[in-house]
């Protein structure tokens, strides 16, 4: 009986060590599986990591930072072979992150920041679409007239758009922020769509151009417009290539175009970095850029009058 | 006097913000056609907080109301992926939203299990099976447009929305003030082994104020999707605390400390009315949260006032 | 003498508590404090305990009068109470119980958990030598807590007078006796103790004097040793000599409730009884004795795993209120804050929530009628005299005979064939009383079969056709018609586990 029970647990023991030498094992951490392009990212990595035979994990904390420092220490416990943050500031698990390069585990981000012992961050820059989108949409209003905008300074990459728009308007002193709005998440379309109603009463006609830092703000502000103010001439643009905002920008709405930034490319250079690193090499460089795609009614082959 | 605060000077509150917004400004928050607005506004957050008054009358609290909102808003989207057509794919989602419902009164009593815990267990696990549904994205597409009309527009110069919340206002108010069961429910809340021994049955009258409650969450969940067009499995989030403010300050208006429906209405009403006259006025965001919360807080210590007062 | 207490006097609106209580306590002696329930006893301690300010009367205190004002103040005096809820935290030790709300030892700015220890074990070596001092109370036995509650009241300023209200109710006979030492140990450091029990047999054994209430007046008192145990029933009681006349059973009616092999008390004893159909059968025991548990049961409130109760043939399960109420029961509880009233409903709501088919707007609608609560209020209203402002006031601005005839008018209005009666005149005044009593006769008198139980000699002779006595969890007596008086009955009530009265 004894050596029935000995045996069993040498055999689980040998299965268990034979696997853990076998897979590579990587972990995705985010607080943002929910939004769009964040499960994108994540799901073209897995993709791209189990084309390589990696065993990826995806393991999401709900909009919890607590949790994700928490559930990264755990990872780094199990040790996996790999992290790869995604949607993170990896300042706001800088211990962990750390705690990771001490355990000899690499540690690479998508659409986050750089940072000590993060070997790459690949992101498309934040505050260079702010930028983009802000040129796209003052040159639509021809160079002058009344915003509204929607940010979320909470979010880091978010924030860094809103700091490309205040670079761009020194460039345009005709344009004027008439309105803004702080978007609540969860619940962004319904809560934009909410503020928007009240700026149109506000100020109705005079209101030439709605920037959103991303296209869930931007969608309740077309849905608001639609019901309020359906003549109104103004432009509605965003960021993310959200489908529900690239569906209404086929459909000739306010809303005029969306920077989609190329998830899948991302993850795509993510994984091949990583795939350097496992192999003994080093990335390419600390940060990466892959750049954002501008989908408008054209782009789209709708044809609007 | 003091009775007169005590009973209505929630609702003379109410009135003296929109008539102080309405003063700030005339032409765009006094407008008919704004305050119209106000009332679409209000209706999906006054009808999770009528499920939580349903829930309140018999003395105890829904956790889980938040995410039975993402729930229904994410399964609908999912039946009509699967080729569901909408008035039943609406019907199920509400049907699965009452077995939660039932599931989390049944706990709480038949084994005793404080409300608290067991509706945020059972809020938990609905979490759950709502990513699982959706696998963490955003639900978009699929979405039949006559299923959106119950969402947008307008129906007799009323916005559909706002009819709706006339219907579950009407509805609920019928079952808590004027049906037999009412009394049951405020009879277990306000004394639970008094009415016990007057023969209340507890566990099958309970079940029935969980089940409102989840009917109604899941129901705003439908409209929210119908409105928006798109559903988001952390789209309920934000209703859980606000719905309970409304609630809160429902109990300071028209009866003593007892969770009402005209009182959630007016609870309601207030929340959205700050809502929209401050970012009208251009009030920044953060501003309004630290406004609306001082009102609570001032709507409950001033009825207190009125209390001791009497 | 170390407390005299002279003409005490104490009145809550229109009952009186206490009218003109004496005693006198020696510092190092053990006294006996008795009397039936209601007596005074409990007013007389909260005097003592700065929670309730007499009347008229003195309080003496080594022969110097004294004002009690606050609880705070009776503790600095050296008093102690020890009550029949323990107050331990469950999950401290007996060291950790003991300095609750007493000054710890320090040792710089820290507890000194070890002088703490040492200060229990000394104490503990004393009083109970076998006490595990290191088990959270929660694991202790409720005599092993009793002691603790002693140790405690002894840590701190020194104790000079401990009162005990009921210590041995709940304990085994073993447990007692270990009490029965600690406590005369206490009496031997110079410390006085009032002793409350329902255990004659215990006071005869480890009391030196006592002191026996009666309507909240001293009806005797002297040195133990001077007195036998029937002369303590006669001074309870006090109408040994008076005879009343009991209601006449009905004879001939049908039996209406019929309880047999029922579980009841602690000690795995069996109750059965029966009640005919217009009889009024009244349950005495003291408290503690399992009264009330057992009308939950009857009730079905409480659920219970064996025995049988029917009423007029038909089987009730246990645990479901619902057959009592379709087969014509009704229930009025002891608690009425607590158990009877909706406080926060209307008093019209309050009448209907029993039978809310009574005010419907149609019958075959459930919806509930204004008019329909209103006009079921003024019946009830009419018919048991309920002095009300309006049918939609809350019931809490009535007087308490008038919440106490609300619970009645609940069950108004449909046959009755059982009523529960538990203490049906608890906190009521002398007049709204005989008028309750009257209520409860009429039911009978239309064919319900009652049970009662009261803690009120008055009442119980009163109203009962038929007596039952409970003691320690059994059936010491069960009287009737001559032998019903209140002598028998709390010479009943005071027998302990192992004396039967032969007449029963």
């Amino acid at each position: 009986m004894k050596s029935i029970k000995m045996t069993l647990a040498a055999l689980a023991l040998s299965l268990a060590s034979s696997t853990a030498a076998l897979a590579t094992d990587v972990t995705i951490l985010t607080p943002y599986i929910s939004s769009i392009p964040t499960n994108e990212m994540a799901q073209s990595f897995k993709a791209e990591g189990e084309k390589r035979g990696w065993k990826v994990t995806i393991i999401d904390t709900r909009n919890d930072f607590g949790q994700l420092a928490s559930r990264m220490e755990d990872t780094v416990n199990a040790k996996a072979n790999a992290i790869v943050l995604i949607s993170t500031d990896p300042g706001q698990v800088g211990d962990q992150v750390d705690m990771a390069a001490k355990a000899g585990i690499p540690v690479i981000s998508l659409d986050g920041s750089k940072r000590n012992n993060v070997a790459v961050n690949v992101t498309s820059n934040n505050f260079e679409l702010g930028q983009q989108l802000s040129e796209a949409l003052f040159k639509a209003m021809g160079g002058k007239g009344n915003i509204v905008k929607f940010f979320h300074s909470a979010h880091p990459g978010v924030h860094q758009r809103e700091l490309g728009l205040d670079a761009t308007l020194k460039k345009y002193p005709d344009i004027k922020i008439i309105a803004d709005h702080f978007v609540k998440v969860p619940g962004p379309v319904d809560d934009g769509r909410v503020a928007m109603e009240n700026i149109l009463r506000q100020h109705g006609d005079k209101i030439d151009g709605v920037w959103a830092a991303f296209d869930d703000p931007g969608i309740g502000a077309e849905l608001a417009t639609e019901s309020e103010l359906p003549k109104s001439k103004l432009i509605i643009m965003g960021i993310d290539g959200n489908a529900q905002a690239v569906d209404m920008i086929k459909s000739c709405t306010h809303y005029k175009a969306t920077f989609r930034q190329d998830f899948p490319k991302m993850a795509t250079l993510g994984a091949e970095q990583l795939d350097k690193i496992l192999k003994g090499g080093k990335a390419d460089s600390d940060e990466m850029y892959v750049p954002a795609v501008m989908l408008t009614p054209e782009t789209l082959g709708a044809k609007c009058p | 006097m003091t009775g007169f605060v005590r009973r209505f000077g929630t609702l003379a509150a109410l009135v003296i913000i929109i008539i102080a917004f309405s003063i700030a400004s005339p032409g765009a928050f006094g407008s008919p056609s704004n305050l119209i607005n106000i009332t679409q506004q209000m209706t999906l957050l006054a009808i999770v907080a009528i499920g939580a008054t349903v829930v309140m009358a018999v003395g105890e609290f829904d956790l889980s109301t938040a995410s039975i909102v993402s729930f229904g808003g994410i399964l609908v989207v999912f039946l009509f992926k699967v080729g569901v057509p909408a008035p039943i794919a609406c019907l199920a989602v509400l049907a699965a939203a009452a077995v939660f419902g039932a599931v989390s009164g049944f706990v709480v009593s038949r084994f005793e299990v404080l409300s608290f815990i067991a509706t945020l267990a059972v809020g938990t696990i609905i979490g759950g099976i709502t990513f699982w549904l959706c696998e963490g994205a955003t639900l978009f597409g699929n979405i039949p447009a006559e299923f959106r009309d119950i969402g947008r527009g307008t129906m007799l110069g009323l916005p559909t929305l706002t009819w709706w919340l006339i219907g579950v206002a009407a509805c609920a108010w019928i079952i808590l003030d004027k049906v037999e069961i009412g009394r049951r429910l405020y009879a277990i809340g306000g004394n639970r082994e008094a009415a016990r021994l007057a023969g209340v049955r507890i566990v099958p009258n309970t079940m029935f104020a969980f089940i409102v409650s989840a009917v109604l969450s899941a129901l705003v969940g439908i409209l929210l999707t119908a409105r928006i067009g798109s559903a988001n499995p952390t789209g309920g989030g934000g209703y859980l605390l606000s719905a309970y403010a409304a609630v809160f300050l429902g109990m300071t208006a028209f009866r003593e400390g007892e969770a009402n429906v005209p009182g959630t209405l007016v609870g309601a009403a207030i929340i959205a009315v700050i809502g929209n006259g401050l970012t009208i006025l251009g009030v920044s965001t953060f501003l309004q949260d630290i406004i609306t919360g001082t009102i609570i807080l001032a709507a409950v210590l001033v009825r207190r006032a009125g209390k001791q007062g009497a | 003498m170390l407390l005299s207490i002279k003409a005490l006097e104490k009145r809550y609106g229109g009952a009186r508590a206490l009218a003109g209580a004496n005693i006198d306590v020696a510092a190092g002696s053990v006294h006996g404090l008795l009397g039936e329930n209601g007596a005074g006893k409990s007013t007389l301690i909260k005097t003592l305990s700065g929670l309730v300010t007499p009347d008229a009367g003195e309080i003496l205190i080594d022969g110097k009068p004294v004002t009690i004002e606050s609880v705070r103040h009776a503790e600095e005096l050296g008093f102690r109470f020890i009550h029949q809820e323990l107050s331990l935290v469950p999950h401290f030790t007996a060291v950790e119980n003991a300095f609750v709300g007493r000054a710890y030892p320090k040792r710089g700015p820290f507890i000194d958990r070890a002088a703490m220890a040492r200060a229990i074990a000394e104490t503990a070596r004393d009083i109970a030598p076998d006490l595990p001092l290191d088990v959270p109370a929660a694991r202790l036995t409720t005599g092993q807590k009793q002691l603790v509650e002693i140790i405690r009241a002894l840590i701190g300023e020194p104790a000079r007078l401990v009162v005990m209200d009921e210590p041995t109710a709940s304990l085994s006979d073993g447990e007692a006796r270990r009490l029965h030492k600690a406590v005369r140990r206490l009496a031997e450091r110079g410390v006085a103790v009032i002793f409350i029990s329902h255990r004659l047999d215990e006071v005869m054994e480890i009391c030196d004097r006592y002191t026996v209430l009666r309507n909240g007046a001293t009806a005797g008192a002297g040195d133990i040793s001077y007195i036998d145990r029937p002369g303590l029933v006669r001074l309870m009681s006090g109408r040994e000599e008076a005879e009343l006349i009991a209601r006449p059973t009905p004879g001939g009616s049908p039996v209406a409730l019929k309880v047999s092999d029922l579980p009841f008390g602690d000690h795995g004893s069996r109750i059965a009884f029966e009640i005919k159909a217009g009889e009024i059968l009244g349950l005495y025991g003291l408290v503690g004795a399992g009264r009330t548990s057992l009308m939950k049961i009857v009730w079905g409130a409480t659920s219970h795993r064996e025995g049988t109760i029917t009423l007029e043939g038909r089987a009730l399960r246990p645990g479901h209120i619902g057959d009592r109420i379709a087969a014509g029961g009704a229930y009025v509880p002891e608690d009425r804050r607590h158990e009877g009233l909706i406080v926060s409903r209307t008093i019209a709501e309050n009448l209907a929530i029993a039978n809310l088919k009574a005010v419907r707007v149609a019958p075959s609608l459930p919806w509930v009628g204004l008019a329909a609560l209103k006009r079921r209020a003024e019946e009830v209203k009419s018919a048991l005299s309920v002095k009300m402002s309006s049918a939609f006031a809350k019931p809490l601005t009535l007087s308490g005979g008038n919440q106490q005839k609300l619970l009645f008018g609940r069950w108004f209005g449909r046959p009755i064939r059982l009523l529960i009666l538990d203490e049906p005149t608890r906190g009521v005044d002398v007049g709204a009383k005989a008028e309750i009593h009257a209520v409860a006769r009429r039911f009978a008198d239309e064919g319900a079969a009652v049970l009662m139980t009261t803690s009120d000699m008055d009442e119980l002779l009163a109203l009962a056709n038929r007596v039952l006595v409970l003691a320690g969890g059994e059936v010491t007596a069960e009287l009737t018609g001559p032998s019903l008086t209140p002598a028998r009955i709390i010479d009943a009530a005071f027998q302990h586990q192992s004396r039967k009265d032969p007449a029963a």
